[in-house]
């Protein structure tokens, strides 16, 4: 098994290719559903041996079934601590479902884009991660895994209240859909403020870290869909996407806008100062490198710098992470050593001098 | 201005948050944003939402009078043993049972959390296979009649009574 996590450890997943539609400014698209087997306690009330139940049915009917025949098992109780922080880092498991303590555990396809976690808070939770904005087609993808699973897969539904969640706020549909979008501009003139306030409609979340200049954290959000319950899968995707669709379209305005205006300097004296950190700090903590990324992301994408190359950008968030710093270099560093290699990284990967 | 988790600290990220018309910001220092997580922007934050739940009860609790609160009598779910006061505690029900023990106070939350406690979504396949051959059922029995055939069309009516009443206990 550690051979396999060694190779995943160093291949990078489709959803972070920085291709597909506006994959500019949304960086990957994620739908999620949430089902439990009839019959049978939520993983929280469920006896050891139901949960074991569950465990074993589940694994059997995705390992057997068409679509997922290419997807690989891993329980989390055989897994050390560092490869669990992995696959969390990698967005392929929770946190939470790192952190609980039975009888639980994973299949993940190949291309690393679809998951299915079993015992989390919910008996099956289905996910798919795309690259850039693609909510319809992560949609599409994972109602035909949940279809397949189903046939087998007995789940419990009421008529009035559609799949029974341990969590009411996935009851319903039991979808959750998000995107992971970054908007620096908006962030950078004090816009997202008021859009926060007056733009975003009943049903619909978004969270993120809002801060003036160097105290927020890469100018990265999460929009999501708030209700489950009362709204067809199609009815809440016509409800978020095109909220997402407003948002980049504003973030486009506001980075024409800030080019042609008196704002110009500020921002280019931002993106340049990120790239002369980048290019020469020994040490770079976490924090500091999102925030960094995300000027010099925006640079590119504002056509400064012609010689970097945006590809490696969404690659360097996920493997710059604790648990994928000390698995490539394989062995267990502290943090100021893990700082120095980040430092080392993103110069190599990007070419920076 | 010092981080409301550890009160020591200066704050260093600010995480805001928007649920329908409400805006809520917390204010972290480094280490303890570190610890929640909340460095990392790609993870998820699933957390929060179970929060939601935890704040709305609180609201709610609020406007209810004391007198009120003692004489609302607690169901527990006769299949795994939860009650709403253990729901209040963790925001997590037990079992699939659990959502017709607790329905009435269910009702309020699901409007709170949804707009609407209704489903309309995708059918699981043990309902739509039950509709599919109702609907089927149904059609034979317009032809049955049409071609005066009264046996079949009485078997058939039957079967769809008896799909039906079932459809009826177990969506009550």
């Amino acid at each position: 098994m550690s051979d396999v996590i060694d190779k995943m450890c160093k291949r990078v997943a489709g959803w972070l290719s920085g291709k597909g539609k506006d994959a500019d400014i949304v960086i990957s698209s994620r739908a999620r559903l949430a089902r439990n087997l009839q019959n049978i306690p939520f993983v929280d009330r469920a006896s050891e041996n139901q949960q074991k139940a569950v465990l074993q049915k589940v694994v059997k009917v995705a390992e057997d079934s068409k679509i997922l025949r290419d997807a690989h098992y891993f329980d989390l109780q055989e897994l050390q601590a560092l490869d669990r922080e992995l696959f969390m880092e990698k967005r392929i498991i929770s946190a939470d479902f790192v952190s609980r303590d039975h009888a639980r555990g994973f299949l993940v396809t190949s291309d690393e884009e679809t998951s299915v976690m079993i015992n989390e808070e919910d008996h099956v939770r289905i996910q798919t991660i795309r690259a850039g904005f693609s909510l319809n087609e992560a949609w599409e993808y994972i109602y035909r895994v949940d279809r397949e699973l189903s046939q087998e897969l007995d789940y419990a539904f009421s008529e009035r209240l559609g799949y029974l969640t341990a969590c009411p706020t996935n009851v319903g549909t039991g979808v959750r859909f998000s995107v992971f979008i970054h908007l620096p501009v908006l962030s950078f003139t004090g816009e997202i403020e008021d859009i926060f306030e007056q733009m975003i409609p009943a049903g619909v979340t978004i969270r993120g870290f809002l801060g003036e200049g160097s105290q927020s954290i890469g100018n990265f959000f999460q929009i999501s869909n708030q209700y489950t319950l009362g709204w067809t899968e199609q009815g809440i995707l016509d409800r978020v996407v095109p909220l997402i669709e407003r948002f980049i379209s504003l973030e486009r305005q506001a980075r024409e806008n800030v080019m042609n205006g008196k704002e110009r300097i500020m921002i280019e004296d931002k993106i340049y100062r990120a790239r002369g950190v980048l290019s020469h700090a020994r040490i770079l903590s976490s924090m500091e490198f999102l925030n960094l990324l995300s000027a010099l992301r925006l640079g590119v994408d504002l056509g400064f710098f012609p010689d970097v190359k945006e590809g490696p950008f969404n690659e360097l968030i996920v493997i710059t992470q604790p648990a994928h710093i000390q698995k490539l270099q394989g062995k267990v560093l502290t943090e100021r050593e893990r700082d120095e290699i980040r430092a080392r990284w993103v110069k190599e990967k990007l070419h920076l001098n | 201005m010092l981080c409301e988790k550890c009160h020591k600290r200066e704050v260093m990220v600010k995480f805001t948050q928007v649920i329908g018309s409400e805006k809520k910001t917390v204010n972290l220092c480094k280490q303890c944003a570190e610890e929640q997580g909340l460095n990392n922007p790609l993870l998820d934050i699933s957390k929060v939402f179970g929060k939601i739940i935890v704040a709305i009860l609180s609201d709610h609790l609020a406007t209810k009078s004391a007198q009120e609160i003692v004489e609302t009598k607690d169901n527990v779910c006769e299949l795994c043993g939860l009650s709403w006061a253990d729901f209040e505690k963790t925001g997590r029900l037990g079992c699939p049972h659990c959502y017709d023990v607790h329905i009435d106070h269910l009702n309020h939350l699901l409007r709170r959390l949804h707009g609407n406690n209704r489903h309309i979504g995708k059918l699981s396949r043990q309902v739509d296979d039950r509709q599919e051959s109702l609907d089927s059922l149904k059609k034979k029995l317009e032809r049955a009649i049409k071609t005066e055939d009264y046996e079949t069309a009485a078997e058939l009516r039957d079967s769809i009574r008896l799909i039906e009443h079932k459809q009826g206990t177990s969506s009550s």
